[in-house]
């Protein structure tokens, strides 16, 4: 038997319940990201989503206590962001929305693979955009930035059931979308 | 299965924001205050001697002082003109009386008011306090006896409301914009509800098994200003 890595997550997490203030932050290091991304995708605001991680690190901080080092942290810390982001999002004062964009890729040889892909992926980006925040949110987070449907469940604080009927009727509206097919 | 739209989904590069430096200064651990329910007895038991003396047919005109365990509580006549009248922050009392002190950069409150085991500090409004919603109000400081209950808090959030984690002191402490209504913890493990009275920004913390609650027009930065310098006594008789 091996001695897990001292910078194993469940090493870290029970020396942050200990008080390890350093093994906290390197944990939420670690997950800032993704846990960022679904904030971001939540709100479609980067202040929001900012505001969110902060917010939800300071909440995991003092939930330290609640957490089960014996489960995965991501998924934990992940939750308490999107919450934070769900709660942030419901004050309206500097929700501007920003559309989502996608990242400029670099160009395939032919020009117009480029030009065919690049509109597709906007026009897809544009329907994701225009679908209603209870359907958008779930298929975004499931399927844009993958997360289980557990995880996603949790993030948006509704059942796995009800995450998939959404994923379902959220995609069902893009393949329509994407047909050129009113909703 | 998989078709055209989930692939494409799932093989999106989205142009996320860098992800922000995150401040863990001022994270502290907590620590649980200690005696809070000898305070509690000796409060309520002060309270209701001072709702008796109110309703009692034999009353002195000046006021009646009391004094129990930590908590001195002075009955008085008249409730200050234009003052939590609206508000339904219990009885009358003099600010003097109360064991609790508002922040230092603040006048002395206009006012004072006892509910159960709650205590009220509330300021008229002024050049560094803004009116907020209710008539005669600028700032309302409220020590209710429990912790805070979050779950709640996340809750009774409105629409129009929005709940963020900070700290005041180290400790965790919630901002609320907006009207709401938030649950506290009491130490018979009683969910008391509570509706704000203003539709205003609110600061929430705990110090030493309280909630404390700064309701005011004031932003965040300036709310946990003063929240953290307001004069905190041990509530241990």
């Amino acid at each position: 038997m091996t001695d897990r890595p001292i910078d194993d997550d469940t090493v870290l997490a029970r020396r942050a319940q200990e008080g390890d203030q350093e093994a906290f932050a390197t944990l939420v290091r670690r997950h800032a990201s993704i846990a960022h991304r679904a904030a971001f995708l939540i709100t479609r605001s980067s202040a929001d989503a900012d505001d969110a991680l902060q917010d939800g690190t300071v909440r995991a901080f003092y939930n330290l206590n609640r957490f089960d080092p014996a489960r995965p942290f991501r998924p934990w810390f992940v939750t308490i962001v999107a919450n934070a982001a769900r709660n942030g999002a419901r004050s309206s004062s500097r929700r501007e929305a920003l559309a989502l964009r996608a990242m400029t890729v670099d160009r395939p040889s032919d020009p117009a693979d480029y030009a065919v892909a690049s509109e597709e992926r906007d026009t897809l980006l544009r329907h994701l955009d225009a679908l209603p925040d209870k359907l958008r949110s779930p298929v975004a987070l499931r399927h844009v930035l993958g997360l289980s449907e557990r995880e996603t469940a949790a993030a948006l604080g509704i059942r796995a059931g009800t995450v998939k009927s959404r994923v379902s009727r959220g995609l069902e509206l893009l393949r329509q979308a994407m047909r050129g097919e009113p909703a | 299965m998989t078709d055209r739209v989930t692939d494409a989904l799932v093989n999106l590069s989205i142009d996320y924001p860098a992800v922000p430096e995150i401040d863990f200064n001022g994270l502290q651990v907590q620590r649980r205050g200690v005696g809070r329910f000898r305070w509690a007895l000796a409060l309520a038991l002060a309270t209701a001697v001072v709702v008796l003396g109110f309703v009692g047919p034999v009353r002195e005109a000046v006021a009646d002082w009391l004094g129990i365990g930590v908590a001195h509580i002075v009955v008085v006549d008249e409730l200050p003109p234009d003052l939590g009248v609206d508000l339904d922050l219990g009885v009358t009392v003099l600010a003097e009386s109360v064991d609790i002190a508002g922040p230092e950069a603040l006048d002395e409150p206009d006012g004072a008011f006892v509910r159960e085991n709650d205590i009220s500090l509330v300021w008229l409004p002024g050049p560094d306090l803004p009116r907020v919603g209710v008539p005669g109000v600028g700032a309302i400081l409220t020590r209710f006896d429990g912790s805070i209950d979050a779950a709640r808090i996340e809750k009774a959030v409105g629409a129009e409301g929005a709940v963020r984690a900070t700290a005041v002191n180290g400790r965790l402490a919630y901002w609320i914009e907006g009207a709401h209504s938030f649950g506290y913890l009491r130490e018979d493990g009683a969910v008391i509800t509570e509706t704000l009275r203003l539709s205003a920004n609110a600061l929430l913390w705990e110090h030493d098994g309280a909630t404390w609650r700064f309701e005011s027009g004031l932003n965040l930065e300036r709310a946990i200003a003063l929240a953290e310098s307001i004069p905190v006594a041990p509530r241990t008789p």
